[in-house]
This record gives C-alpha cells, sequence and structure tokens, in this order.
C-alpha cells in the first residue's frame, strides 16, 4: 500500500482525514502515529517491528546522551556508539536484503523507505547532539516524527529540528488544505502519468540487448531512465508535501525544475535537495575548515550517503564517484570555463553528464553500466535504428510532457496568464487540478494489470 | 474574495471524491468483493501475499475499474502509443505481447513429456501453436515482441524424442494471408485458423482430413469482444465473429462431460455451449467453460480414441477431432495442478481406456508453466485396443 495505492487512495485517506479533523489537538499526534504505524505494518509486517525496536533504543538512548551533558566524553561515545549502531542496524537491512521484506509494487521504495528511516533516526540523535533541539521527551511524538507515514516512503527527509515545533504546535487552515490536495494530486500525476509512463518506455528500451541497440536507442533509454526517476521521486515528495500541508505540517521542497541548470553542482542543489541539505548541515560543525582537500572529502563523503541512500550497491558507488569527481573538477576549475559558455550550452553540458550518471546509477552491475555507456557512444556502431523510430513516436507525447514540467516553462506562462486573468486563472487552476486527479487515479488502478 | 470561493468549491468536491469512493470501497469490500477477498493466513500476511491478493481483488473489482481502463488506453492512443496494458494494437486489431519460454523452460517440458513417452505404447503427437506474433509479424512489432518463435518451437521439436511425431502449425497458418486465423480481440485460434491446422496435419494421424467445401459454417457470435479487448477497452477496434464449423456429411453429436474433481462433474450433449452466447465469456461456446477434464463422445463412424493434454488453445480444434474420434479426452494440465487428488479415480479411467493416440497441444506461451507438465507422472496409459 503506497501512497498510489487504491487502499490508501479510496480508504485510508478518506478515512484518516475524516478521523483527524476530528480528534482533539493534543491527541493528532498519537492518531497519525496509529495510522502510519498502521501502514508499515501492512507493508511490512515484520520490518515494521524491528523498525519499531530501533526507535525505542534511539529514542533511550539519546535521552541518556542528553542526561550526560556534563560528561562530554562519555556523551560523545554514546553519540558514536549510536550513530554506529544504526548504520550496523541499516548495512544489516541492506546487507541481508531485508528490503525484499518491504510489500511495495515499485522496486526503489522499499530500499529510500529503510534509507529514509534511519536517516531520520540519525538526523534526531545528531541534532540533540549538537544541541540544535531539545530533548523529545514524549515518545508518541518522536515516534510520530520517525513514522510519519507521508514521508514514511520517498521523503523527503526532514530534519528534526526543522519539524520539533510542528509536532506540538501545529494548525490546520482551510487554503493549506486546498493546497495540500493540488499539491498531492500534482504528486499523485507525476507519479502515476509521468514516472509510470516513462518506465513502459524504460521497460522496452532496456529489454532489448544492449549489445544491439543503436546509438539514438541507448541515449533515448538513458532520457527515459533520467526522467522516471526525477519523477518518481519528485512525485512522491510533492504527495508527501501535500499530505502534510493537510494535516498542518510543512514539509521542505525536494526538488526544482531540473532541466534549467547550468552545471553539475547547480543539478544536486535542484535534485534530492533534502538530503544533500542535510549532509551540508550536519558535517558543517564536524568540519570546521574551508580547505580545498577537505571539501573534497566531504563531497566523497556526500557521495558515499547518495550511494547508500538508494540502496548501496557497486553500480550506485560508481555512479556515485562519477559525480564527485565532476563537481570537484567543477569547483576546481570548470567554472571557470562554464562561466564564459551561453546557457544552452552550459545546460545541454550538464544535462549530457547528468544522463550518463544516470544510467551508471540504473544499471545492476558496473559491467552493465559501462556496456551501456559504450553503447551511447557507438560501441555498437549503429546511430539510428527503426526501433529508436519506434519508440520515439511511441513516447514522443509523454517525453514533451516530462520535458515540459522538468522546465520552468509552464510555470512561467501560468504566472503571465495568472497576471492577466485573475479569476479564470483559478477556475481554470481547479478545474484543471480535478481533471488531473481523474487521468491520475486512471493510471494508478489501471497500473497492476 | 472570488478565488476563495473557487478554492472552497475545489476543496470540497476533491474530498466529496475521495469520500464516496472511499464509502463505495468500503461496501464494495464488505458485499461486491467479497468474494475475490482472499483468506487471511499469518504466513500469507507475513510473505506479503495477502496484502498483495487483496489489493489485486479491490483493483479489479471496483466499478470505475473498467471506465478508468478505457481513460488510460484513450490517453495512451492519443499520444501516439500503439500499446497499451501489454496489449499491442495495429489496424483495429490486438495482438497480446508474448512471454516466451526460455531454453530451460523448453528443455524441461521435454524431458518430462519423454519420459511420458517412454512409458507410453500409444503413437504420440506434439504440436505447438505460434502465438499472433508469428503470423501478423510487421516490423514495429519485432521491437517489442522478442523472440524467434520458429527457432524456439524447431529447438523444442529437437529435444523431443524422435519417435513423438511433431505436427506444424506454422506452415498452415501462414499459407492464407489477410485471412482471420487469430481472433482479432482474443489471442486464440479461430475456427479457420483450426481448420488450417486440422487439414494440413490430420494425415499424421492416419486420417483424411475433410475441405473447407465439406462444412457448413455457422456465425455463431457476431459481436465477440475477446481476453484482449477486456485487457485496455479500447473503443476503436472491431468485434470478432465466432464460427462454428459443421460437418455436412452427417450431424455430429458428443457428448461433454467436463470434470472439475471426481465428485463435480457437469454433463452436456453438445460439443458446443449454445448457452454461452447469452454471457460475457461468449469465446466457451466453441467448446464450453474451462475445465481441468473433458471427455466427450461422439457418433462418429470411426471407433478411434484420442487423449489430448492441451491448453485452450485446442477448443476450436475439438469440433475437427470429433468427425474423427469416437472418444476425445481433454485434460488441462494446469488445472489439474491445482486440484491434486481430487481427481484420482478420473486419472485412473484415463489410464485404463486403451487410446489409440496421444496428442501434446500447446500454445508457446504455455511452455513457460513447466510445473504443470509435473502432473504428467500420473499417467500410466494402458496399452491401445
Amino acid at each position: 500500500m503506497g501512497l498510489t495505492s487504491v487502499i490508501f487512495l479510496f480508504f485510508v485517506m478518506p478515512v484518516f482525514f475524516l478521523i483527524y479533523y476530528w480528534v482533539p489537538n493534543n491527541k493528532k499526534n498519537i492518531f497519525i502515529l496509529l495510522v502510519s504505524f498502521l501502514i508499515l505494518f501492512w507493508i511490512t509486517p515484520i520490518l515494521s517491528f524491528v523498525m519499531l525496536i530501533i526507535a525505542c533504543v534511539n529514542f533511550s538512548l539519546c535521552f541518556v546522551m542528553y542526561k550526560l551533558y556534563f560528561l562530554k566524553d562519555k556523551r560523545k561515545y554514546i553519540f558514536l556508539m549510536l550513530i554506529f549502531m544504526n548504520l550496523v542496524a541499516f548495512g544489516i537491512l541492506l546487507f541481508f536484503k531485508l528490503d525484499r521484506l518491504v510489500y511495495l509494487q515499485e522496486e526503489l521504495l522499499p530500499k529510500i523507505m529503510i534509507s529514509l528511516f534511519v536517516c531520520s533516526n540519525i538526523s534526531y540523535i545528531l541534532d540533540v547532539y549538537l544541541k540544535k533541539c531539545r530533548l523529545q521527551r514524549n515518545f508518541i511524538d518522536f515516534l510520530t516524527y520517525v513514522f510519519f507515514f507521508p514521508k514514511l516512503f520517498a521523503g523527503p527527509l526532514v530534519q528534526y529540528s526543522s519539524i520539533e515545533s510542528q509536532l506540538k504546535n501545529r494548525k490546520v487552515i482551510f487554503q493549506n488544505v486546498s493546497e495540500g490536495m493540488q499539491l498531492f494530486v500534482i504528486g499523485l500525476a507525476q507519479k502515476c502519468v509521468l514516472a509510470d509512463s516513462v518506465n513502459e518506455a524504460q521497460k522496452f528500451v532496456l529489454y532489448q540487448t544492449v549489445n544491439n541497440i543503436s546509438v539514438s536507442t541507448a541515449w533515448l533509454g538513458a532520457i527515459v531512465e533520467f526522467f522516471y526517476l526525477y519523477f518518481y521521486l519528485y512525485g512522491y515528495s510533492n504527495m508527501a508535501r501535500g499530505l502534510g500541508k493537510m494535516i498542518g505540517f510543512e514539509l521542505p521542497a525536494n526538488f526544482r525544475a531540473i532541466l534549467p541548470s547550468n552545471s553539475v553542482t547547480n543539478f544536486f542543489e535542484r535534485w534530492n535537495i533534502s538530503l544533500l541539505s542535510c549532509v551540508r548541515t550536519y558535517s558543517k560543525p564536524f568540519i570546521k575548515t574551508s580547505k580545498l582537500p577537505i571539501k573534497i572529502v566531504l563531497l566523497f563523503l556526500g557521495g558515499l550517503i547518495y550511494a547508500l541512500f538508494f540502496g548501496a550497491g557497486f553500480s550506485k558507488c560508481l555512479a556515485a564517484v562519477y559525480f564527485v569527481v565532476i563537481l570537484a573538477l567543477e569547483r576546481l576549475f570548470i567554472f571557470d570555463i562554464l562561466v564564459k559558455l551561453p546557457q544552452l550550452v552550459r545546460r545541454i553540458y550538464t544535462f549530457l553528464l547528468v544522463l550518463i550518471g544516470t544510467v551508471l546509477f540504473w544499471q545492476n552491475s558496473i559491467g552493465e553500466s559501462l556496456t551501456y555507456v559504450g553503447a551511447m557512444f557507438g560501441e555498437n556502431r549503429a546511430f539510428l535504428d527503426k526501433s529508436f523510430i519506434f519508440f520515439a513516436k511511441s513516447f514522443a507525447f509523454i517525453l514533451l510532457l516530462c520535458w515540459l514540467f522538468s522546465t520552468n516553462i509552464v510555470r512561467n506562462r501560468v504566472v503571465g496568464f495568472k497576471k492577466k486573468h485573475k479569476v479564470t486563472y483559478y477556475w481554470m487552476r481547479y478545474i484543471f487540478n480535478l481533471v488531473l486527479f481523474v487521468i491520475s487515479i486512471a493510471f494508478c488502478i489501471t497500473r497492476l494489470t | 474574495m472570488k478565488s476563495s470561493i473557487v478554492q472552497k468549491i475545489y476543496t470540497i468536491l476533491f474530498s466529496a471524491i475521495i469520500i464516496c469512493f472511499g464509502v463505495y470501497l468500503t461496501i464494495d469490500c464488505f458485499f461486491i468483493s467479497k468474494n475475490c477477498l482472499p483468506e487471511f493466513g499469518i504466513s500469507k500476511f507475513l510473505y506479503g501475499e495477502y496484502q498483495k491478493d487483496v489489493s489485486e481483488c479491490l483493483n479489479k473489482n471496483m466499478y470505475i475499474y473498467k471506465p478508468m481502463k478505457a481513460i488510460k488506453t484513450h490517453f495512451d492512443m492519443l499520444t501516439g502509443k500503439s500499446f497499451a496494458n501489454g496489449v499491442y494494437i495495429k489496424d483495429s486489431s490486438l495482438t497480446k505481447i508474448p512471454q516466451f519460454p526460455n531454453v530451460s523452460n523448453l528443455e524441461s517440458v521435454a524431458e518430462k513429456i519423454n519420459k511420458f513417452n517412454d512409458r507410453t505404447n500409444q503413437p504420440i503427437y506434439s504440436l505447438t501453436i505460434t502465438t499472433k506474433t508469428q503470423i501478423d509479424n510487421d516490423q514495429f512489432v519485432s521491437y517489442i515482441f522478442k523472440g524467434d518463435e520458429s527457432s524456439l518451437i524447431s529447438e523444442y521439436n529437437n529435444l523431443l524424442k524422435n519417435d513423438i511425431s511433431k505436427l506444424d502449425a506454422i506452415t498452415p497458418l501462414t499459407y492464407i494471408k489477410n485471412m482471420d486465423v487469430y481472433y482479432k480481440t482474443d489471442s486464440r485460434l479461430t475456427g479457420l485458423g483450426s481448420f488450417l491446422i486440422y487439414n494440413y496435419n490430420m494425415k499424421q494421424f492416419g486420417v483424411s482430413p475433410f475441405s473447407m467445401r465439406q462444412f457448413n459454417i455457422e456465425h455463431a457470435v457476431n459481436n465477440f469482444y475477446g481476453e484482449l479487448y477486456n485487457k485496455i477497452l479500447y473503443s476503436n477496434v472491431d468485434s470478432d465473429t465466432i464460427d462454428l464449423f459443421h460437418y455436412n456429411g452427417y450431424v455430429v453429436n458428443g457428448n461433454v462431460d467436463s470434470i472439475y474433481s471426481d465428485r463435480n462433474v457437469s454433463h452436456r450433449t453438445t460439443i458446443y455451449d449454445l448457452s454461452r452466447k447469452f454471457y460475457s465469456d461468449k469465446i466457451n461456446i466453441v467448446f464450453g467453460e474451462s475445465a481441468p477434464i473433458k471427455n466427450v463422445t461422439t457418433n462418429s463412424k470411426s471407433k478411434n480414441s484420442i487423449l489430448i493434454f492441451a491448453d485452450r488453445n485446442i477448443d476450436s480444434l475439438i469440433q475437427f477431432f470429433a468427425i474423427h474420434y469416437v472418444n476425445i479426452t481433454v485434460v488441462n494440465l494446469a488445472e489439474c495442478s491445482d486440484l491434486g487428488d481430487s481427481l484420482k479415480n478420473s486419472i485412473e479411467k484415463i489410464n485404463s481406456t486403451p487410446y489409440d493416440q496421444v496428442l501434446f497441444a500447446y500454445g508457446i506461451e504455455s511452455l513457460t508453466n513447466t510445473d504443470q507438465f509435473d502432473f504428467l507422472k500420473k499417467f500410466n496409459l494402458c496399452s491401445a485396443k
């Protein structure tokens, strides 16, 4: 039962909201926790209890760590032990492939879910250790943060300190509910209409033997993979933000329009922002120097965390190393060259490098990744073949939509329209949203068969 | 001010849609979909099977499922796609995107049939039926449908022992161009397709096949939409006609016993199940509903009998076999495998019947399900007459 499943959309969600708005304020967190845990229990009955135990241990040891504020050394030991313990738990969960015990239709979600859970715990430990927040004495509030169902599936990764006050006091405003609904529908459409359609294209392209595909088909496959990953994660993040807004939470944005990125560095300011902002925030207090070697080490650390977040694997580590090297090179000298180039060239440069990185990230092994990259650069010689024409024709419209919604073109046009025709804009916006909801539901329901 | 009114209308409408469906789904869960809801079991729940079955049951039985599926297909077609939900659409004809068996599947099936052949005295025949993609091949189709069926079939035939006669379905089916040998909206053979296979191969069974002129063709159903149509619900697809081939030499009568288990046997007095004309599964008019074992007794002038292990591809061929065999037993191994010992007596009866010939007739896709052929172990046929 993901956020796009029929059971969630038409059974859990209406029941949840009907009861949530009716429950008194002081009981709201208990209710969120109950629903979150029930969802988790439904999708992974065994792991849900393992996760509960991990959360309990973290809560208790953080309590001890906080109480030892006068004994700096012991506090540090407990802190290190907690971090180590969480990483070991994370390693065990992934090494023994326990993510297979998470019964979700999507391949990527279980790994991200486990990563998000561990990251949320570590975020709390770090915030308490760094005194960025007060110790959470309410066990229910802590569990609500860790198991909060909108962000449980694919993020965004929420730093504990940024949500601490919302756990205690939050208001449900009608306007926020309406905006949340719209954001949820947009996320649903991104996931079900764009990502799932593109996923279909990806399956067809990738089911061809890599050794036989032409250069153009290989690039098309890479573009398709890139858009799939982008709209998949972006869609889930928007759904989470929308649901959060409807119950008074303000979750951070996780993605921005990706195609206007004019360097790989700029790309990572738009891609999975919450994860990288966490890495940046939490690394600052520990590494206070601004020397370049340290920064590069930090980059590698960020890359490693990034690879781990998506479930480790050699190909993911290779992709992380690839991006870290590019980021380092950009800081060293590429930036100086890039600033002299026209915007379009910079965007093409970024997009091409990102596509190669996506291919490295997505394949199952390093060998497969390199073979595919080889095919992209003409290892199989043929540049164009009929299969490219077939796939391009079949998925042209969806790819066009993906391109449009990865830029700011639509947003800018809509803003311009709003200025000129305010009333029409509002009508159009809401009607469009409802139509989008129906189309998304059509895609969601028929996806499984 | 106006925008806030619109906002309120939107919020109320959105909530209403969600809540209405929520209420509907709850009612549906308790009353309508109750039959398809799986039985709860702790191990099934722990391994996620229960959750998966519940999702599938609710999804497929939702009242809005069909309209939503139609919306999606039409959206897909509008965006220039030529396939949806595993079905390829070309010139208002539908083709299933098939799953072909791999070499190990073929080896496994051939080994099991060879073992059966070793302990059987009767002559054994093997007919492997291609999918529509092999016959209706166009340049684009090959990008979606991977695998060369004719080479797969010849590989499979090579794995079978030499004393098993291999029948050919590709040559007769490709012989006539621009004729519907497969239904446009279903993946199965039409009456014509079956006739062509029958006419081309029957001599190998030692009987002379009749020509097309010796049959009266009845257009039994004119508005048939098959399983492929139901997968996509695309309105721009033409309906099919289900043709029945009546031999004009004499009236072929057949008593059919559909055996679901030793204690559950249904009987009808014709090969064709004409009552199906008025149901959604009109295709079953040809040979009735699916059953693990079907026993057909005909008024054929020949005294021969045949045991056929087959999937549902064989259904439209039975009308032709009925002219030449007085006793035809059709065993659907895939369905038998699920029933285990509840067919014990029926299988004993088959084992004690002196059949003259044995035929294995499977669509190439059925060979992916290798487990069904394990059930062949239960068959130890007595010698022929």
